[in-house]
């Protein structure tokens, strides 16, 4: 039995099949019926997410919409409404706030909770988050508690449908030792074929003890080392963001794609977007900054963070031409591991006000504001740029990740 | 799902900064909301728009309250 306080624990909420879960609020017909959302019936629609119904034939997230109704014939597709998710997502923030303002936003339907409480007192606290959303959006989740994100996150996965599992370093990887390594926070479907085939780890429990030595002999010393660190059930990551109020050091934007993208000129459109979008949040708040930075994931591991110093930027154009130089260094190798799942653009290094150093940036700016007047009165991106409209990227990079 | 996108009469309460219809008028036939399903906003520039999923026991419809217009409209029949 654990009694008394812990230094700290980590409560991850991950909200059960979130989108179709607001579909099935919404319409309580569809419940009965399997479905998926995603983007429409053409070829290239994908699934963004899956209801349990559909989900019992095999359909993923990710999936083309034809390879998901090859697999359950009767699936109906649903065109996805970022407003209602993004609505409900914030309505969520706003009920664990109320419980703690340690609350760290993951995703749009995963948050972290930091808490300095005793187990019991923990799972106090997930029963009554439950019971909340439950009464005021009809939504179900799952909760995991643990000593650090990453057991929180993988005891979400002891028990996926409303469940409510706590996962502590002491318990791992005892719990989790048949589950294969694909399981583990932090490991994809490449890093967990090759840990097969190199070293015949297939499961949590071998993974745990395979040395550090063979791992970075394998992987290198970064994705070694952190595979090593995971596997002995320690943490991955800090608690990155407390609700407080504090100066604005950096703003930035980044998004997920649904799957991997292999084409330089759909990456692109989605830095032009993120740039814009960057760089109203700028004007907005009436900073510049001058420390350009863009990230970009792959598969697994892949991840890369580019920084440079660049002249005072707060126009999306800008901001993106200097982005664009960046990704640049990193597309070839991403491209041939598989492409792009990731995209981030941020600026820092931020000063109060304009650093304009140029006549035609000041009629840039002129522009800019008129721009900024017709999109506050008419909505976001009523004006936007051509490549943007052809791309049709605007509704599905509703998802992004505000910084 | 049924796309309609219809202005339509609506009989609401408004109450301690909350909205919720009690009937709606469409085609000439009176609904009475039995129930609210769901409730989501959205902003378009400086318009805001209230969604409310009600149901009238066998159907679900979709309706929407634009404001500054006051204005609301029948935007879906859900089936």
């Amino acid at each position: 039995m654990e009694t008394g306080k812990d230094p700290f624990l980590i409560m991850l909420i991950d909200m059960n099949s979130f989108f179709a879960s607001v579909e099935e609020a919404i319409n309580p017909r569809l419940k009965s019926i399997p479905f998926a959302i995603g983007g429409g019936k053409s070829k290239k629609s994908v699934v963004a997410a899956a209801n349990y119904q559909a989900k019992k034939y095999g359909v993923k997230n990710g999936m083309s919409y034809v390879e998901a109704k090859k697999l359950c014939p009767t699936l109906k597709m649903i065109e996805g409404d970022m407003d209602k998710y993004i609505y409900t997502s914030d309505k969520l923030y706003k009920i664990f706030l109320y419980f703690t303002p340690f609350v760290e936003r993951y995703s749009i339907d995963e948050v972290f909770l930091h808490l300095e409480s005793s187990v019991q007192e923990a799972v106090k606290l997930a029963k009554k988050i439950k019971e909340r959303i439950k009464k005021s959006l009809n939504l179900t989740c799952s909760i995991g508690i643990g000593d650090n994100k990453s057991l929180a996150k993988m005891a979400t996965k002891l028990q996926k449908l409303d469940g409510l599992v706590v996962l502590r370093k002491k318990d791992f990887p005892e719990k989790l030792k048949d589950l294969s390594t694909e399981e583990m926070w932090g490991i994809g479907a490449r890093t967990a074929q090759k840990l097969k085939e190199k070293l015949s780890v297939k499961t949590i429990g071998q993974l745990n003890k395979c040395t550090m030595e063979k791992l970075v002999a394998y992987f290198g010393t970064f994705a070694g080392e952190r595979i090593f660190k995971l596997a002995q059930g320690e943490e991955s990551e800090s608690f990155s963001s407390l609700h407080k109020e504090t100066d604005v050091k950096s703003i930035g934007h980044s998004y997920t794609l649904p799957h991997l993208i292999i084409k330089e000129e759909i990456v692109e459109a989605y830095l032009l977007f993120l740039s814009e979008q960057v760089g109203r949040r700028l004007r907005k708040e009436g900073y510049c900054g001058n420390i350009l930075r863009v990230a970009l994931g792959g598969n697994d591991f892949d991840y890369f963070s580019i920084q440079r110093k660049t002249r005072y930027l707060r126009d999306g154009i800008s901001i993106f031409k200097g982005a664009k130089r960046l990704w640049k260094k990193k597309w070839d190798n991403l491209k041939r591991k598989g492409g792009v799942r990731f995209v981030g653009v941020s600026v820092s290094n931020l000063l109060k006000g304009n650093q304009l150093s140029l006549w035609s940036e000041e009629k840039n700016e002129n522009l800019q504001k008129a721009i900024d007047k017709i999109n506050d009165s008419f909505g976001e991106f009523f004006i936007k740029r051509s490549s943007l409209v052809d791309l049709d990227i605007v509704e599905k990079i509703g998802m992004i990740h505000v910084r | 799902m049924e796309h309609i996108d219809t202005p339509i009469k609506v009989g609401a309460i408004f109450e301690r900064g909350k909205i919720s219809p009690a009937w709606f008028i469409w085609e000439g036939r009176k609904y009475t909301v039995k129930g609210i399903n769901y409730f989501w906003k959205r902003k378009e520039g400086q318009n805001t728009i209230y969604f409310f999923s009600v149901t009238e026991g066998e159907n679900n419809f979709e309706l929407a309250f634009y404001i500054p217009h006051l204005t609301w409209k029948l935007e879906k029949i859900l089936s």
